[in-house]
């Protein structure tokens, strides 16, 4: 069971070190946040995403960046697509109506900035969780099983076994009822392994599936 | 057969009676026995089998007569036994030996009162006096005499399930529906008899029927979650090859630069996003810049790929691939333990983030209803009564399968299409609704979950609203057949390059071989700007119309003139000297991508393949439509030129990049109406349908006409999953005695109902390989009592021993509901519960066209074999899927079968 707790051990503190930097993050950000132009955004870190700031949420973008306000090709008059008074009527020099704005396209966007945060900080978790198993599964776990299988050499068929046998001085209802948790959690991994097995056969070795 | 058609129609056996009723009918044929109540079966068979020469059957019987397990169709001449078409010949019959007319009589009238009774649950009822009514009676259950157990197979939770695991499948196996389906509906009616027992079984039958759509919700939300999780993590990590966002890392270059718009092609003026130079102190632009940036996209490419290469093999090596071949396969009914579970889930979202920021030229469409359907097998485990049950879980997978495409796309009619027309095989109109109901919800999950703004959910929005003229139809023609052509190719270069992976030593180096391909993706893709960029960016330029005064993208480099004739103004344009520099850009692009995109699919990552051909055809689109586009400004005055609208410029190309995008994905998957409405909902343009269709019908043509399989069918093919299109006809003359197992000489595997020994069955299910074997009567009298299938024989016999004191291995196991009268010995082991009474059966005369038929529309999993009544075959799946390769002159022996 030795290799078992190693691996929670390091388990636990990678999940301590992702606290960690996720709450360094968050901690340092509305201090670098404050001299950027994103900083009305959010610079409170619990803003309320979905309608932040009104100055900041309904600003409305337009997404060309020149516009010719009339067909004689002077592209002088409007420059900049300026959203707010585009719908006015405008009226040139002559009193004559000139076209509303006929190039300029105006939106709408807001976004949820925290969701952002939330779901990339979870998808690194998750990654970072997944490669450090898989690191661990890939260099630990056989040196570990190796001694393991040097110590119990009768230890074949796990299946009959429902505990190991244990030492008989040590009646302790507690250490028994962990090292049951920890023989199931040993058990579905055993079994999940044997399937992923399985599944490389089919796949890698013998290309029945998936080409 | 009409009772569960595959498609399109309402599930005609909503109520339990009528279907009861029918599968009464059914089974009465298959058993011989006539329908007529009037004759008694005794005198009628006489007479019939006197009729009958023998001659066709003597052929047959070649085979030696061999004791125990395996008997031949040995001369069975024995007109006396013959006639004994009633199976009862054990000598504790006398008690039920009662008049043939009784027996039809009870048959006929007493059926419903006797369901009553039995679905009141008390079957210890005084056996001797049961045994006497129900004997041989089929009633209403296909699965043997409700009262002798068949309670068992109602799935409900109050009910003792007392063989765990009867009604699961092996790995590998092929399910039966109508089993599936009639288990299903047995549970049904339990519950609808519950339910006025009480106010908590009301309410429990109202929650079981409401399963099916609170699934479905379920779902939907699970699947818009994942999606919105890809969509954002997949982003962000694209750009991370470009650079970060120091401000805030989470922030893609977009989302960075926000409140400035930003071209794909420079940073411009946002000074918060800063690419790998800059972080390091370098100026943006310049010659070692672009070296540091070149080589950062390259490790970073590198990165991604290793790291979602080895996080499928390590974990979850189903995740690889687009994985809808395997979807269709196991919605047409096919077990793969494992490929939709919760490992596969994770590792495919993940590795899907991570190979599509690697910068592969894949997609993350097809993987999307990977991942919507393993969300479907987890939830449907939340409800019994779809996930102890294959054939109905099967029904909540098509929903999420159409859940997946609807939040790819963000088409969620399209989704619906898509699963009714590409992946799935049985599809009810109640399963129709679900899929709607489902894709709305994941459209809707995503919709609000996306925090982008207004048009994400739309993917490649056209803003252009210009119409077409009918001159135009030639080119959006033109544009189908090439597509239909580019698709065909594609379709054999990938699988011959699949073919080569799968057998020679290429196969053995995955990990490596995903390297070494985004190496070189990497290396070639970064000099040319339109490579480099996202291809849903890239798409989306392609699609887009040039307005005046963009100036960053150089597709959009055109000299803007004003002709004014006569009264009327419009304006003209040229293309400028970035058009033509871009045309020679986009059409090495298209080359580069179509010889990457070979190479890619089927590589060992999760990847799809819907947002490259898209980006193949736009790009083919783009260029027909600027050299269209030149056309109409050459030459102004052509007669098809002149259409109704002249006050602007008429061609726009952005259109034949939607047109031709759509030509090139339905060459590639053949598919035509779920293709055109997920192209017009992709790009909100419902006024171009009739070109899209035009494009869609030319490519389709011109596909099948070149080679008949898309690519999902051919590495259906090239895997050899057992998969029988129900699209494709079955045009040979052979006959089901041609197919049937055994061939002649051979030895038929039955298992008799009531003389073999507990021993002799676990001789024969140790000796023989069969999933499944006929029950007859007698060695000598192989008339069919039903079937049992080698997985339920294994688990009762286990239980049996492990459970019921006093059975060894020689007591007699029991398929009739006779007790025999003699006490000698150990007790039998009865096994009705467990036998099908209700097999399909067909004669040996039956065309394989009708046997094929029934195959593809009712789902079955064997059917027997008769002649003149009696047993003479099994004809299997896996013989049906063989023989109709043999007949298409394919290598038989690659089904992939347990």
């Amino acid at each position: 069971m030795a290799h078992k707790r190693l691996f929670i051990y390091a388990a636990l503190l990678a999940i301590c070190y992702l606290i960690g930097v996720t709450w360094a993050e968050t901690a340092t950000q509305p201090l670098v946040h404050s001299n950027t132009s994103i900083s009305e955004a959010n610079a409170p870190a619990d803003a309320k995403a979905v309608t932040p700031a009104p100055s900041f949420a309904s600003k409305v973008i337009g997404s060309t960046t020149a516009t010719t306000a009339t067909k004689n090709g002077t592209a002088a008059a409007t420059p900049e697509c300026e959203c707010a008074g585009a719908l006015l009527p405008r009226v040139d020099g002559n009193g004559k109506e000139l076209p509303i704005c006929p190039e300029c396209k105006c939106s709408h966007v807001a976004r949820n900035t925290t969701l952002i945060k939330v779901v990339v900080i979870i998808v690194i978790w998750i990654i970072s969780i997944l490669v450090i198993y898989m690191l661990f599964l890939m260099c630990l776990d056989p040196l570990l099983n190796k001694r393991v299988k040097a110590n119990y050499q009768e230890h074949t068929n796990e299946d009959d076994e429902p505990s190991p046998p244990m030492p008989s001085g040590s009646n302790n209802q507690e250490l028994s009822a962990r090292a049951n948790v920890l023989n199931r959690v040993g058990h579905q991994q055993d079994k999940w392994k044997r399937q992923v097995r399985e599944q490389r056969r089919h796949i890698y070795d013998r290309h029945t599936m998936l080409n | 057969m009409e009772k569960f058609p595959l498609k399109g129609s309402r599930e005609a056996a909503a109520e339990g009676n009528s279907y009861i009723t029918a599968y009464q009918t059914v089974m009465k044929k298959s058993n011989g026995h006539t329908t007529g109540g009037s004759g008694s079966g005794g005198g009628d068979a006489d007479g019939n089998y006197h009729d009958h020469p023998l001659a066709p059957l003597s052929k047959l019987n070649a085979g030696p007569h061999i004791a125990a397990a395996t008997t031949s169709l040995s001369a069975a001449t024995d007109d006396e036994d013959m006639i004994d078409i009633t199976p009862r010949s054990s000598p504790g019959d006398i008690i039920g030996g009662s008049t043939s007319s009784g027996y039809h009589k009870h048959h006929n009238n007493a059926g419903e009162s006797d369901t009553e009774r039995e679905f009141g649950g008390n079957h210890h009822h005084n056996q001797r006096t049961m045994h006497h009514q129900h004997q041989h009676v089929p009633t209403h259950s296909a699965f043997g005499d409700p009262m002798d157990g068949g309670l068992s197979f109602y799935g409900s939770s109050d009910v003792q399930d007392d063989i765990p695991g009867i009604g699961q499948y092996e790995d590998f196996h092929t399910i039966d529906w109508q089993r599936d389906i009639a288990r299903d509906r047995m549970r049904h009616r339990y519950i609808v008899k519950k339910r006025q027992d009480s106010v908590w079984d009301l309410i429990k039958g109202a929650v079981d029927a409401g399963s099916g759509w609170l699934c479905v919700l379920l779902v939907g939300i699970a699947a818009g979650c994942v999606a919105g999780m890809v969509d954002i993590g997949a982003s962000w990590m694209s750009d991370l090859k470009h650079g970060i966002c120091p401000p805030a890392f989470w922030f893609n270059r977009e989302q960075c630069c926000y409140p400035t718009k930003q071209s794909v092609f420079e940073e411009g003026n946002c000074s918060t996003w800063k690419t790998w130079p800059e972080i390091f102190g370098l100026s943006r632009d310049g010659t070692g810049p672009y070296i540091i940036s070149y080589i950062w996209y390259i490790l970073w490419a590198l990165l991604f790929a290793s790291l979602s290469a080895s996080l499928v093999r390590m974990f979850a090596p189903y995740a690889c691939g687009s994985g809808i071949p395997e979807i269709k396969t196991i919605l047409s009914g096919f077990i793969i333990r494992g490929y939709l579970g919760k490992w596969t889930l994770l590792i495919k979202s993940v590795g899907l983030m991570l190979s599509v920021s690697a910068g592969l030229t894949l997609g993350k469409e097809g993987p999307m209803v990977h991942i919507a359907s393993c969300i479907g097998n987890i939830f449907s485990h939340l409800f019994p009564k779809y996930g102890r049950n294959e054939a109905k879980k099967r029904e909540i997978l098509s929903a999420a399968a159409a859940a997946g495409v609807s939040v790819a796309f963000g088409a969620p009619i399209g989704g619906v299409l898509f699963s009714l027309e590409e992946v799935s095989y049985y599809f009810p109109l109640k399963t129709l609704w679900r899929s709607f109901f489902c894709a709305l919800i994941a459209a809707f999950v995503l919709r609000s979950l996306t925090p982008f703004g207004n048009e994400h959910s739309v993917l490649f929005f056209v803003e252009y609203n210009k119409p077409w003229i009918f001159f135009e139809l030639i080119p959006f023609v033109f544009l189908g057949i090439m597509g239909g052509a580019i698709g065909t190719f594609f379709i054999k270069a990938n699988l011959w390059w699949c073919r080569y992976r799968k057998f020679s030593k290429l196969g053995q180096y995955p990990v490596l071989e995903v390297l070494c391909v985004t190496l070189i993706t990497a290396i070639i893709c970064y000099p040319n700007p339109f490579t480099r960029m996202n291809m849903n960016e890239l798409i989306f330029l392609l699609v887009s119309k040039c307005s005046p005064g963009d100036v960053t993208n150089p597709l959009c480099d055109y000299k803007r003139m004003n002709i004014t004739t006569g009264t009327s103004v419009f304006e003209v344009t040229e293309p400028g000297p970035g058009v033509y520099r871009s045309i020679w850009l986009l059409m090495l692009a298209f080359v580069l991508k179509l010889a990457l995109t070979i190479f890619t699919f089927g590589m060992k990552v999760p990847a799809g393949l819907f947002i490259p051909s898209l980006l193949l055809g736009a790009i083919m689109g783009r260029i027909v439509g600027i050299g269209v586009e030149q056309m109409a400004y050459s030459y102004p005055n052509f007669w098809f030129f002149t259409g109704e609208c002249t006050d602007s410029n008429l061609i726009t190309p952005g259109l034949y990049a939607v047109v031709g995008a759509a030509a090139v994905l339905g060459g590639v998957t053949r598919m035509t109406v779920s293709l055109v409405v997920i192209m017009f909902e992709l790009t909100g343009g419902v006024r171009y349908i009739v070109p899209l269709m035009a494009a869609a019908m030319a490519s389709k043509w011109v596909g099948d006409a070149l080679d008949r399989q898309g690519i999902y069918d051919a590495h259906i093919a090239l895997n050899g999953y057992p998969f029988l299109d129900s699209k494709e006809e079955f045009a040979h003359t052979t006959l089901a005695a041609d197919v049937m197992q055994p061939k002649r000489n051979e030895t038929l595997n039955v298992i008799t109902q009531d003389s073999m020994t507990v021993e002799d069955v676990e001789n024969l299910l140790k000796e023989t390989e069969h999933n499944g074997y006929p029950v007859v009567v007698s060695r000598e009298n192989q008339y069919l009592v039903g079937f049992v299938l080698r997985r339920d024989l294994n688990l009762a016999i286990g239980n049996g021993k492990r459970l019921i004191e006093g059975i060894s291995s020689t007591s007699i196991v029991l398929f009739s509901s006779v007790t025999p009268t003699q006490t000698l010995g150990p007790p039998p082991l009865k096994l009705k519960k467990i036998l099908d009474m209700a097999p399909i059966t067909v004669t040996d005369q039956t065309p394989m066209e009708t046997v094929v038929d029934m195959f593809r529309k009712l789902g079955l999993r064997q059917t027997l074999v008769t002649h003149n009544g009696r047993l003479l075959g099994v004809i299997t799946k896996k013989d049906v899927l063989r023989h109709v390769k043999q007949m298409d002159n394919e290598d038989p022996n690659t089904v992939l079968f347990n």
